[in-house]
């Protein structure tokens, strides 16, 4: 009886290896790259045809931050905007123009993201070679047509940025 | 950066915050230095140093996590040595105490008891009253004589209550009518009463004067012929006719 089994056992099991398996290998990969508004941005208006984030025409800049935990891993890249996100209907092309600038940094050594910064059309992207946080603030410029004034309105636009691996 | 932290017993600095704006030449070299005396000694018990050599300007933003005494950290600095100007500088100081560090700082806090007496205790308070104090006597007989004054005083206006009743009775004694109703329920009275009112012809005396009457004739007599106008009187109406004609006139 005790060997009946034992071979009905091994007989079971040469079956189950005979059969395909996949085994999954499961892991999860955290960034060490976040990015983190500190200041939303405002639009001042300072003529009729004119929306700009500047603070001498009552803008305000909109303050990006990014943080990276592991050096010369990441590269960031900030976009300004080239459309309205919702506005009035608008009968007229708007010319956008815009900039992103290093605003702060966290190591005395980033300052030179600022001058190895690339730039093209409306991306900048700057190259984290250090751990550590970076500010950035974004200007931008929306002109109406030809001089022509904006209608009424609640005007909102977007400000994208995005963290690439290297 | 003076005596910026409390001077708390016990106080911990768990960080120091820092933001500044350093404006320089790319191709020069600058460091910063942020520091805390040691005020025990030499040197800075806090000390972050940032190389902005060969670097451009820019703003600088960072936390740096410290454990120190809050005793410890003396005079603050934040200087720039090479070319740089620092402008914008701000340091904060992250720091932790424990309240109950010194127990007479809140009565929750444990041993608050012990510490209080102790404290009453090595500050005299708990002594007994020097007797020979010459202002405690003095207090003493202000009292005394504050209480002299109250009895006089009180028994000043016994004295008055009591005369003002004794006023009061004698007036009602004189405004009292007893005794006439006796009179009046008396016959005999009565009949003296109306005889008294019955006594008519007493008037007659009155009733018999005579006034002397007549016709009485115009006794003044005008001695002037002519009656001179009131000169007075006519250059009060010339003025009002004038007044009258100017405010006419604004309705013409």
């Amino acid at each position: 009886m005790k060997k009946f089994l034992a071979t009905t056992a091994l007989v079971i099991m040469g079956t189950s290896a005979a059969y395909a398996n996949n085994t999954n290998i499961q892991g999860n990969v955290q960034s060490r790259c976040s990015i983190v508004t500190e200041t939303s941005g405002v639009y001042g208006n300072p003529t009729a045809d004119k929306l700009t984030t500047v603070a001498a025409d009552a803008g305000v800049l909109p303050i990006i931050r990014v943080d990276v935990i592991q050096a010369d891993s990441y590269k960031v890249k900030i976009s300004w905007p080239d459309s309205f996100s919702s506005s009035p209907t608008l009968t007229d092309s708007v010319v956008w123009t815009g900039e992103v600038e290093v605003s702060a940094v966290s190591d005395a050594n980033m300052s030179s993201y600022e001058t190895n910064k690339v730039e093209y059309e409306n991306d900048t992207e700057f190259d984290l070679v250090l751990s550590g946080s970076t500010w950035f603030k974004v200007t931008s410029t929306a002109l109406y047509g030809s001089t022509k004034s904006f209608p009424g309105g609640v005007y909102t636009a977007i400000v994208t940025s995005e963290c690439i691996p290297k | 950066m003076t005596n910026v932290i409390p001077q708390a017993l016990g106080l911990n600095v768990n960080g120091v915050y820092h933001r500044y704006t350093i404006e320089k030449d790319p191709t020069t070299d600058s460091v910063v230095k942020i520091c805390n005396e040691n005020p025990n000694g030499n040197g800075c018990t806090y000390l972050l140093v940032d190389d902005w050599s060969q670097e451009p300007g820019s703003t600088k933003i960072g936390y740096d996590p410290v454990s120190i005494l809050g005793e410890l950290l003396g005079k603050g600095s934040i200087t720039v040595t090479g070319d740089g100007t620092i402008t914008e500088s701000i340091i904060h100081y992250d720091y932790v105490y424990d309240t109950c560090d010194d127990p007479l700082n809140d009565p929750r806090c444990p041993n608050y008891e012990s510490a209080l007496l102790q404290y009453l205790m090595d500050n005299g308070l708990l002594d007994d009253p020097d007797v020979t104090d010459p202002y405690l006597n003095e207090y003493v007989q202000m009292q005394l004589d504050r209480k002299t004054e109250q009895e006089e005083e009180d028994g000043n206006k016994e004295e008055i209550a009591e005369e003002e009743e004794t006023e009061e009775e004698t007036l009602q004694e004189q405004l009292a009518v007893g005794g006439a109703t006796e009179k009046i329920a008396n016959a005999a009275e009565q009949a003296a009463i109306m005889l008294a009112l019955s006594q008519a012809t007493n008037l007659g005396a009155y009733y018999a004067q005579d006034i002397q009457g007549g016709e009485y004739k115009e006794n003044i007599i005008l001695k002037d012929n002519e009656i001179v106008d009131n000169k007075k009187a006519l250059r009060s109406l010339a003025s009002d006719r004038k007044h009258r004609e100017i405010v006419r006139s604004q309705y013409k």
